[in-house]
Protein backbone atom coordinates (compact mmCIF):
# COMPACT_ATOMS: atom_id res chain seq x y z
CA UNK A 1 0.00 0.00 0.00
CA UNK A 2 1.39 3.34 -0.49
CA UNK A 3 2.54 6.12 2.09
CA UNK A 4 0.67 9.25 2.38
CA UNK A 5 4.15 10.68 1.78
CA UNK A 6 4.93 8.86 -1.32
CA UNK A 7 1.27 9.57 -2.79
CA UNK A 8 1.71 13.15 -2.06
CA UNK A 9 5.60 13.35 -3.44
CA UNK A 10 3.99 11.79 -6.91
CA UNK A 11 1.31 13.63 -6.43
CA UNK A 12 3.47 16.86 -6.37
CA UNK A 13 5.69 15.37 -9.23
CA UNK A 14 3.34 14.94 -11.67
CA UNK A 15 1.41 18.36 -11.17
CA UNK A 16 4.34 20.38 -10.12
CA UNK A 17 4.16 22.45 -13.89
CA UNK A 18 0.34 23.25 -13.33
CA UNK A 19 1.00 24.47 -9.71
CA UNK A 20 3.98 26.34 -10.41
CA UNK A 21 1.86 27.74 -13.27
CA UNK A 22 -1.22 29.03 -11.25
CA UNK A 23 1.16 30.78 -8.67
CA UNK A 24 3.13 32.73 -11.33
CA UNK A 25 -0.45 34.26 -13.13
CA UNK A 26 -0.35 35.42 -9.22
CA UNK A 27 2.67 36.88 -8.38
CA UNK A 28 5.48 38.09 -10.47
CA UNK A 29 8.38 37.89 -8.25
CA UNK A 30 9.63 33.78 -7.78
CA UNK A 31 9.98 34.50 -4.05
CA UNK A 32 6.24 35.27 -4.11
CA UNK A 33 5.44 32.37 -6.01
CA UNK A 34 7.72 29.67 -3.90
CA UNK A 35 5.69 31.13 -1.23
CA UNK A 36 2.19 30.26 -2.70
CA UNK A 37 3.48 26.98 -4.08
CA UNK A 38 4.45 25.88 -0.49
CA UNK A 39 1.37 27.30 0.76
CA UNK A 40 -0.84 25.30 -2.18
CA UNK A 41 1.66 22.19 -0.99
CA UNK A 42 0.25 22.25 2.39
CA UNK A 43 -3.42 22.18 1.81
CA UNK A 44 -2.34 19.49 -0.85
CA UNK A 45 -1.10 17.33 2.15
CA UNK A 46 -3.97 18.77 4.17
CA UNK A 47 -6.49 17.69 1.76
CA UNK A 48 -4.98 14.06 0.50
CA UNK A 49 -6.52 11.84 3.19
CA UNK A 50 -10.16 13.29 1.93
CA UNK A 51 -9.22 12.38 -1.76
CA UNK A 52 -11.93 9.80 -3.24
CA UNK A 53 -11.19 9.84 -6.69
CA UNK A 54 -14.67 11.56 -7.48
CA UNK A 55 -12.90 14.27 -9.28
CA UNK A 56 -10.18 13.72 -11.97
CA UNK A 57 -7.15 14.13 -9.97
CA UNK A 58 -6.14 17.49 -12.33
CA UNK A 59 -9.18 19.17 -11.26
CA UNK A 60 -8.79 18.29 -8.04
CA UNK A 61 -5.13 20.03 -7.91
CA UNK A 62 -6.39 22.78 -9.25
CA UNK A 63 -9.32 22.79 -6.98
CA UNK A 64 -6.24 23.58 -4.26
CA UNK A 65 -4.73 25.58 -6.30
CA UNK A 66 -7.01 28.04 -7.25
CA UNK A 67 -8.44 28.10 -3.64
CA UNK A 68 -5.37 28.30 -2.15
CA UNK A 69 -4.47 31.63 -4.17
CA UNK A 70 -8.28 32.87 -3.23
CA UNK A 71 -7.44 32.42 -0.10
CA UNK A 72 -3.80 33.25 -0.19
CA UNK A 73 -4.51 36.89 -1.83
CA UNK A 74 -7.85 37.14 0.22
CA UNK A 75 -5.05 38.69 3.05
CA UNK A 76 -5.28 41.61 -0.06
CA UNK A 77 -7.60 41.01 -2.41
CA UNK A 78 -7.92 44.35 -3.58
CA UNK A 79 -3.96 44.02 -5.09
CA UNK A 80 -4.66 40.51 -6.55
CA UNK A 81 -3.01 40.65 -9.47
CA UNK A 82 -2.47 38.46 -12.67
CA UNK A 83 0.42 38.01 -14.69
CA UNK A 84 0.76 36.89 -18.20
CA UNK A 85 2.81 36.95 -20.70
CA UNK A 86 3.65 36.29 -24.35
CA UNK A 87 4.39 33.12 -23.73
CA UNK A 88 1.16 32.17 -21.68
CA UNK A 89 -0.60 29.37 -23.45
CA UNK A 90 -4.16 29.51 -25.05
CA UNK A 91 -3.44 33.74 -24.40
CA UNK A 92 -5.25 33.33 -28.46
CA UNK A 93 -8.16 32.76 -27.02
CA UNK A 94 -8.95 35.38 -24.93
CA UNK A 95 -9.42 37.62 -28.12
CA UNK A 96 -9.02 36.82 -31.81
CA UNK A 97 -6.18 35.33 -33.37
CA UNK A 98 -5.51 37.69 -35.99
CA UNK A 99 -6.10 40.41 -33.61
CA UNK A 100 -3.30 38.74 -31.42
CA UNK A 101 -0.76 37.97 -34.22
CA UNK A 102 -1.34 41.91 -35.55
CA UNK A 103 -0.60 43.44 -32.34
CA UNK A 104 -0.37 41.51 -29.18
CA UNK A 105 2.88 40.50 -30.32
CA UNK A 106 4.11 44.25 -29.25
CA UNK A 107 5.23 44.25 -25.61
CA UNK A 108 2.95 47.41 -25.03
CA UNK A 109 0.19 45.67 -26.40
CA UNK A 110 0.46 42.52 -23.82
CA UNK A 111 1.07 45.21 -20.98
CA UNK A 112 -2.32 47.10 -22.00
CA UNK A 113 -3.75 43.36 -21.55
CA UNK A 114 -2.43 42.68 -18.41
CA UNK A 115 -3.84 46.03 -17.09
CA UNK A 116 -7.58 45.54 -18.85
CA UNK A 117 -7.24 41.98 -17.06
CA UNK A 118 -6.55 43.05 -13.64
CA UNK A 119 -9.41 45.02 -13.91
CA UNK A 120 -11.57 42.16 -13.76
CA UNK A 121 -12.99 40.81 -10.85
CA UNK A 122 -11.10 38.57 -8.27
CA UNK A 123 -13.45 35.55 -9.78
CA UNK A 124 -13.24 36.74 -13.26
CA UNK A 125 -9.46 36.33 -12.78
CA UNK A 126 -9.83 33.12 -11.25
CA UNK A 127 -11.79 31.92 -14.26
CA UNK A 128 -9.16 33.45 -16.97
CA UNK A 129 -6.18 32.01 -14.91
CA UNK A 130 -8.08 28.00 -15.58
CA UNK A 131 -8.96 29.18 -19.45
CA UNK A 132 -5.44 30.17 -20.08
CA UNK A 133 -4.35 26.67 -18.16
CA UNK A 134 -6.33 25.32 -20.67
CA UNK A 135 -9.47 23.54 -19.39
CA UNK A 136 -12.54 22.70 -20.82
CA UNK A 137 -15.64 24.70 -19.78
CA UNK A 138 -16.67 21.58 -18.03
CA UNK A 139 -13.47 21.00 -15.79
CA UNK A 140 -13.78 24.97 -15.43
CA UNK A 141 -16.90 24.17 -13.90
CA UNK A 142 -15.91 20.96 -11.97
CA UNK A 143 -13.45 23.71 -10.37
CA UNK A 144 -15.40 26.66 -9.61
CA UNK A 145 -18.51 25.07 -8.60
CA UNK A 146 -21.05 26.42 -11.39
CA UNK A 147 -22.16 25.06 -14.23
CA UNK A 148 -21.25 24.40 -17.63
CA UNK A 149 -23.09 26.74 -19.03
CA UNK A 150 -22.65 29.63 -16.24
CA UNK A 151 -18.58 29.21 -17.43
CA UNK A 152 -19.44 29.81 -20.77
CA UNK A 153 -21.55 32.91 -20.31
CA UNK A 154 -19.12 34.31 -18.02
CA UNK A 155 -15.81 33.73 -20.43
CA UNK A 156 -18.06 34.91 -23.20
CA UNK A 157 -18.94 38.10 -20.81
CA UNK A 158 -15.31 38.75 -20.16
CA UNK A 159 -14.16 38.41 -23.60
CA UNK A 160 -16.23 40.76 -24.81
CA UNK A 161 -15.73 43.35 -22.05
CA UNK A 162 -11.64 42.97 -23.16
CA UNK A 163 -12.28 43.05 -26.67
CA UNK A 164 -14.80 46.26 -26.49
CA UNK A 165 -12.09 47.91 -24.54
CA UNK A 166 -8.98 46.78 -27.35
CA UNK A 167 -11.65 48.48 -29.51
CA UNK A 168 -12.34 51.24 -28.01
CA UNK A 169 -8.85 51.02 -28.52
CA UNK A 170 -6.70 53.71 -26.41
CA UNK A 171 -3.82 51.17 -26.43
CA UNK A 172 -0.58 52.26 -28.57
CA UNK A 173 -1.37 55.48 -28.75
CA UNK B 1 13.96 31.59 -14.77
CA UNK B 2 10.56 28.69 -14.64
CA UNK B 3 13.22 25.85 -14.12
CA UNK B 4 14.97 27.73 -11.91
CA UNK B 5 12.03 27.84 -9.40
CA UNK B 6 11.27 24.54 -10.34
CA UNK B 7 14.59 23.32 -8.80
CA UNK B 8 14.84 25.89 -5.95
CA UNK B 9 11.15 24.70 -4.96
CA UNK B 10 12.05 20.70 -5.60
CA UNK B 11 14.98 20.92 -2.66
CA UNK B 12 12.63 21.79 -0.12
CA UNK B 13 10.18 19.44 -1.02
CA UNK B 14 11.81 16.72 1.49
CA UNK B 15 12.20 19.14 4.30
CA UNK B 16 8.41 19.97 3.44
CA UNK B 17 7.19 16.78 3.99
CA UNK B 18 9.15 16.20 6.90
CA UNK B 19 7.48 19.31 8.68
CA UNK B 20 4.15 18.66 7.46
CA UNK B 21 4.34 15.30 9.04
CA UNK B 22 5.44 16.20 12.17
CA UNK B 23 2.59 18.76 12.26
CA UNK B 24 0.39 16.14 11.61
CA UNK B 25 1.65 14.05 14.34
CA UNK B 26 1.47 16.67 17.02
CA UNK B 27 -2.18 17.74 15.68
CA UNK B 28 -3.58 14.89 16.64
CA UNK B 29 -1.57 14.22 20.41
CA UNK B 30 -2.68 17.93 20.83
CA UNK B 31 -6.34 17.09 19.98
CA UNK B 32 -6.32 13.83 21.58
CA UNK B 33 -4.96 15.10 24.94
CA UNK B 34 -7.09 18.13 24.56
CA UNK B 35 -10.13 15.01 24.78
CA UNK B 36 -8.83 13.07 27.15
CA UNK B 37 -8.11 16.01 29.62
CA UNK B 38 -11.95 17.10 29.49
CA UNK B 39 -13.08 13.49 29.89
CA UNK B 40 -11.08 13.36 33.25
CA UNK B 41 -12.59 16.65 34.46
CA UNK B 42 -15.75 15.66 33.91
CA UNK B 43 -15.18 11.99 35.38
CA UNK B 44 -13.72 14.15 38.17
CA UNK B 45 -16.88 16.37 38.43
CA UNK B 46 -19.75 13.74 38.00
CA UNK B 47 -17.54 11.62 41.21
CA UNK B 48 -17.77 15.22 43.31
CA UNK B 49 -21.79 15.14 42.93
CA UNK B 50 -21.88 11.25 43.93
CA UNK B 51 -19.68 11.71 46.53
CA UNK B 52 -21.55 15.05 47.56
CA UNK B 53 -25.18 13.09 47.48
CA UNK B 54 -24.00 10.06 49.43
CA UNK B 55 -23.19 12.70 52.10
CA UNK B 56 -26.02 14.53 51.92
CA UNK B 57 -28.86 13.55 49.35
CA UNK B 58 -30.77 16.37 47.98
CA UNK B 59 -32.85 16.32 45.05
CA UNK B 60 -32.31 20.39 44.25
CA UNK B 61 -27.99 18.98 44.49
CA UNK B 62 -28.92 16.25 42.33
CA UNK B 63 -30.61 18.16 39.60
CA UNK B 64 -28.17 21.48 40.48
CA UNK B 65 -24.93 18.85 39.62
CA UNK B 66 -26.78 17.11 36.44
CA UNK B 67 -27.23 20.55 34.93
CA UNK B 68 -23.61 21.18 35.56
CA UNK B 69 -22.34 18.16 33.88
CA UNK B 70 -24.99 18.71 30.90
CA UNK B 71 -23.63 22.22 30.81
CA UNK B 72 -19.81 20.68 30.09
CA UNK B 73 -20.51 18.08 28.22
CA UNK B 74 -22.56 20.32 25.61
CA UNK B 75 -19.36 22.77 25.94
CA UNK B 76 -16.93 19.76 25.27
CA UNK B 77 -19.05 18.65 21.86
CA UNK B 78 -19.27 22.16 20.78
CA UNK B 79 -15.83 23.15 21.19
CA UNK B 80 -14.45 19.81 19.65
CA UNK B 81 -16.98 20.82 16.49
CA UNK B 82 -15.13 24.54 16.36
CA UNK B 83 -11.82 22.95 16.80
CA UNK B 84 -12.20 20.84 13.82
CA UNK B 85 -14.36 22.98 11.81
CA UNK B 86 -11.79 26.15 12.23
CA UNK B 87 -8.61 24.01 12.11
CA UNK B 88 -9.48 22.08 8.90
CA UNK B 89 -10.43 24.01 5.85
CA UNK B 90 -10.80 21.73 2.94
CA UNK B 91 -9.29 23.60 -0.31
CA UNK B 92 -10.26 20.39 -2.26
CA UNK B 93 -14.05 21.59 -2.36
CA UNK B 94 -15.21 23.39 -5.37
CA UNK B 95 -14.47 27.21 -4.76
CA UNK B 96 -18.22 28.15 -4.12
CA UNK B 97 -18.48 25.39 -1.77
CA UNK B 98 -15.60 26.19 -0.02
CA UNK B 99 -16.31 29.90 -0.33
CA UNK B 100 -19.98 28.78 1.27
CA UNK B 101 -18.50 27.37 4.35
CA UNK B 102 -16.06 30.21 5.36
CA UNK B 103 -18.59 32.84 5.20
CA UNK B 104 -20.84 30.18 7.21
CA UNK B 105 -17.68 30.61 9.77
CA UNK B 106 -17.07 34.19 10.04
CA UNK B 107 -20.51 34.37 10.85
CA UNK B 108 -20.92 36.19 14.60
CA UNK B 109 -24.12 33.97 15.12
CA UNK B 110 -25.02 30.30 13.69
CA UNK B 111 -27.01 27.42 14.72
CA UNK B 112 -23.56 26.30 17.50
CA UNK B 113 -24.05 29.42 18.90
CA UNK B 114 -27.81 28.57 20.40
CA UNK B 115 -25.61 25.60 22.13
CA UNK B 116 -23.03 27.89 23.61
CA UNK B 117 -26.06 29.77 24.73
CA UNK B 118 -28.13 26.63 26.50
CA UNK B 119 -24.97 25.32 28.18
CA UNK B 120 -24.66 28.61 29.85
CA UNK B 121 -28.00 29.00 30.93
CA UNK B 122 -27.83 25.31 32.24
CA UNK B 123 -24.63 26.22 33.99
CA UNK B 124 -26.63 29.21 35.45
CA UNK B 125 -29.81 26.65 36.50
CA UNK B 126 -27.02 24.08 38.05
CA UNK B 127 -25.47 27.32 40.22
CA UNK B 128 -29.23 28.10 41.46
CA UNK B 129 -30.27 24.42 42.35
CA UNK B 130 -26.92 23.73 43.83
CA UNK B 131 -27.47 24.67 47.86
CA UNK B 132 -24.43 23.79 48.76
CA UNK B 133 -22.76 26.43 46.72
CA UNK B 134 -24.58 29.31 48.65
CA UNK B 135 -25.37 31.80 45.91
CA UNK B 136 -27.65 34.66 46.43
CA UNK B 137 -29.70 33.84 43.31
CA UNK B 138 -30.54 37.69 41.94
CA UNK B 139 -27.09 38.65 42.90
CA UNK B 140 -25.67 35.86 41.06
CA UNK B 141 -28.24 36.15 37.92
CA UNK B 142 -26.85 39.86 37.41
CA UNK B 143 -22.96 39.25 37.44
CA UNK B 144 -23.69 36.03 35.76
CA UNK B 145 -25.15 37.19 32.91
CA UNK B 146 -23.97 40.52 33.16
CA UNK B 147 -20.25 39.09 33.03
CA UNK B 148 -21.33 36.81 29.43
CA UNK B 149 -23.26 40.43 27.95
CA UNK B 150 -19.93 42.09 28.48
CA UNK B 151 -17.97 38.87 27.01
CA UNK B 152 -20.59 38.55 24.02
CA UNK B 153 -19.98 42.69 23.31
CA UNK B 154 -16.20 42.63 23.34
CA UNK B 155 -16.51 38.91 20.77
CA UNK B 156 -18.67 41.88 18.53
CA UNK B 157 -16.37 44.08 18.70
CA UNK B 158 -13.74 41.65 17.85
CA UNK B 159 -15.73 40.08 15.16
CA UNK B 160 -16.48 43.44 13.65
CA UNK B 161 -13.16 44.64 12.62
CA UNK B 162 -11.20 40.95 12.44
CA UNK B 163 -13.85 39.16 10.30
CA UNK B 164 -16.85 41.23 9.37
CA UNK B 165 -14.35 42.22 6.49
CA UNK B 166 -13.60 38.62 5.68
CA UNK B 167 -17.32 38.20 6.06
CA UNK B 168 -18.61 40.79 2.98
CA UNK B 169 -15.29 39.80 1.17
CA UNK B 170 -16.26 36.01 1.32
CA UNK B 171 -19.90 37.13 0.11
CA UNK B 172 -19.26 39.41 -2.70
CA UNK B 173 -17.05 36.61 -4.00
CA UNK B 174 -20.35 34.07 -3.65
CA UNK B 175 -22.72 36.47 -5.26
CA UNK B 176 -19.98 37.33 -8.16
CA UNK B 177 -19.90 33.59 -8.80
CA UNK B 178 -23.46 32.92 -8.88
CA UNK B 179 -24.97 36.00 -10.56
Amino acid sequence: MVSKEEQFKKLVDDNKDKILSICKYYNPNPEDQKDMYQEILINIWKSLEGFRGEAAISTWIYRIAVNTSLSYTGKAFKHLKIMVDADTQNLHNLLNDDFIDEKLKKEQQLEHLQNELNQLSVIDKALITLMLEGLSMKEIADVIGITEPNVKVKIHRIKEQLKSKFAGGSYGK
Amino acid sequence: MESKNINHTELNIENLVANLKNKDTNYSKLSRRIQITYLILTFIYAALIVLELIEKFSIYSLLGGLCYLGSFLILIVVFGRFYKEYGQVNYSETTLIMLKKAADRYKPFKKITFWVLFSLALMDVGMCLNKSLNFPIIKTQFYYWGMIIIAVGIGLIVWYYRYKPLLDATQKLIKEIEE
